[in-house]
C-alpha cells in the first residue's frame, strides 16, 4: 500500500503572515535583479568603460553599433572656449557668431538678416538655398558683394565681415520648405562646419 | 517557480529590460555637456568611438592597425577649412620626425571621401586619415562644443587623452605634444 504522504509530502507549516512576507521578499529580490540586469546590459554592442577594444577589428568595421555614447576621458584637457597656456583661441559657437533672423516680406519672400559678430566672417560663395520639394525654383536675391579676403589657402575670396541681409524667394502660390546653407570662420584661425537651416517660404497672399 | 509565478514574472522582466534600455538610451543620447577630467573613466574607448564612426580612406586601415600603443595626435580637419589645411605641413613633418619615438598623427576628416581624395592628389600628406561626418559627435563629446576646426586630441600610449587643442597647432606646441607620453 502506498503511503499518500510519500507522493505529496506535507508542506512545512508556516504562519500565513510569514509566507506572505517571504513571497514579497522573493518578488522584491526578483524585481531588483531584473532591473539591475536590464540597466547594466542596455542595447547590445555599447561599449563600457571597462571594455578594451581591438583597434584592428575596428578598422575592419567589426565594432558593431556606434559607441558614441560612451563617456571619454579628458586628462589635462584644454576646453574650447577659453584661452590656454598653449594659445588656444576663445571662440563662439556658429549660432552665436552668425545669429540669423528670418522675416516674411511677401508671398514666397523672406528677408534673411545675419548679425555677423566682429572677428568672424562668412564666405559669400558658400551661400546657397535648396528647395526640399522637387521642381520648385528658389533663389537668393540681393546677396551683397562682400569684401575680398586674401585667404592663405583659397586665395582672394569674397566674404561678409559685418551684418548683412538678403532675400530668399520662391513660388508665391504655395508653401515651400527650403534649406539655407552657409559657412564661415573666425579670424583667430578656426572654421565652422557648413551650416544648414530649414524654413518655410509661405505662399500666403496675406503675408506682407 | 511554478507556472503562475512565471506568468507573474513576465511583466516584471519586460518592465526591467524596458527600464534598462531606456536608461542606456539616455546614457547614449542624453549627455551633451562637455566632459571634464573628473568624468574620465574610459581610455581606449575614445579610439573606438572615432574609428567606428569614421571609415579609413583606401589603404589607411593597415597603417592605423599599428597605432595602438603609440602616442597619437588625432587631428580633426576638413578640406573646406583653411586653417586646417595650413596646419597639415606642420603635422606631416611632426609625423615623420617622431615616427621612431612612438609618435604618430592620425587625421579625421569631417568631409566627403570624394573631397578628401581630390585634396590628397593636390596636397598629399603621409599620415593616415579617416573620413566621417559622424566624427563631429565624437568631437563634441571630447569637449569641442563649438564644432569648429581644426581640433586636435593627444592620446597617450594607453589610449588615454593627454590634451586637446582647438585651433591651429603652431610648430612649437606641436613639438611639445610629440614628446609627451
Amino acid at each position: 500500500m502506498i503511503n499518500p504522504n510519500h507522493l505529496n509530502p506535507p508542506r512545512p507549516v508556516t504562519p500565513r503572515k510569514s509566507r506572505a512576507r517571504l513571497r514579497r521578499r522573493r518578488w522584491h529580490t526578483t524585481l531588483v535583479c531584473v532591473l539591475g540586469i536590464g540597466a547594466l546590459v542596455g542595447p547590445p554592442g555599447m561599449l563600457r568603460a571597462a571594455d578594451d577594444v581591438d583597434l584592428s577589428a575596428l578598422v575592419r568595421g567589426k565594432s558593431g553599433p556606434s559607441p558614441l555614447g560612451q563617456p571619454v576621458p579628458l586628462e589635462g584637457s584644454s576646453p574650447p572656449g577659453g584661452s590656454t597656456a598653449l594659445g588656444e583661441p576663445t571662440v563662439l559657437t556658429a549660432d552665436a557668431a552668425f545669429p540669423v533672423r528670418f522675416a516674411p516680406v511677401g508671398p514666397g519672400r523672406v528677408r534673411v538678416s545675419f548679425d555677423i559678430q566682429p572677428g568672424y566672417y562668412l564666405y559669400r560663395d558658400k551661400f546657397a538655398v535648396v528647395a526640399m520639394t522637387d521642381r520648385v525654383r528658389v533663389a537668393l536675391r540681393g546677396l551683397p558683394e562682400g569684401v575680398e579676403r586674401d585667404d592663405a589657402v583659397f586665395g582672394m575670396v569674397p566674404v561678409f565681415t559685418e551684418p548683412m541681409a538678403f532675400e530668399l524667394t520662391g513660388p508665391a502660390d504655395r508653401d515651400v520648405e527650403v534649406e539655407l546653407r552657409y559657412q564661415g570662420c573666425a579670424e583667430v584661425g578656426i572654421c565652422y562646419q557648413p551650416q544648414k537651416t530649414r524654413l518655410i517660404l509661405t505662399g500666403d497672399p496675406s503675408v506682407r | 517557480m511554478n507556472r503562475r509565478s512565471l506568468w507573474l514574472a513576465l511583466p516584471v522582466l519586460v518592465l526591467g529590460f524596458g527600464v534598462g534600455f531606456m536608461s542606456s538610451k539616455m546614457r547614449t543620447e542624453g549627455p551633451t555637456a562637455p566632459l571634464s577630467a573628473a568624468d574620465a573613466p574610459a581610455t581606449f574607448d575614445v579610439w573606438a568611438a572615432i574609428l567606428a564612426e569614421a571609415a579609413p580612406l583606401d589603404d589607411d586601415g593597415a597603417q592605423m592597425a599599428g597605432l595602438r600603443g603609440r602616442t597619437v595626435l588625432v587631428n580633426f580637419w576638413a578640406t573646406w577649412c583653411g586653417p586646417c589645411v595650413t596646419e597639415i605641413p606642420v603635422l606631416d613633418a611632426l609625423h615623420a620626425a617622431h615616427a621612431d619615438d612612438g609618435f604618430s598623427v592620425l587625421g579625421v576628416a569631417l568631409d566627403t571621401p570624394e573631397a578628401v581624395r581630390a585634396f590628397l592628389v593636390e596636397t598629399p600628406f603621409t599620415y593616415p586619415t579617416l573620413i566621417g561626418e559622424a566624427a563631429l559627435a565624437v568631437m563634441t563629446r571630447l569637449g569641442n562644443q563649438t564644432g569648429a576646426l581644426p581640433f586636435s586630441v593627444l592620446l597617450g600610449p594607453n589610449g588615454r587623452i593627454l590634451d586637446t587643442h582647438l585651433g591651429v597647432l603652431d610648430p612649437a606646441t606641436a613639438a611639445v605634444f610629440a614628446r609627451r607620453k
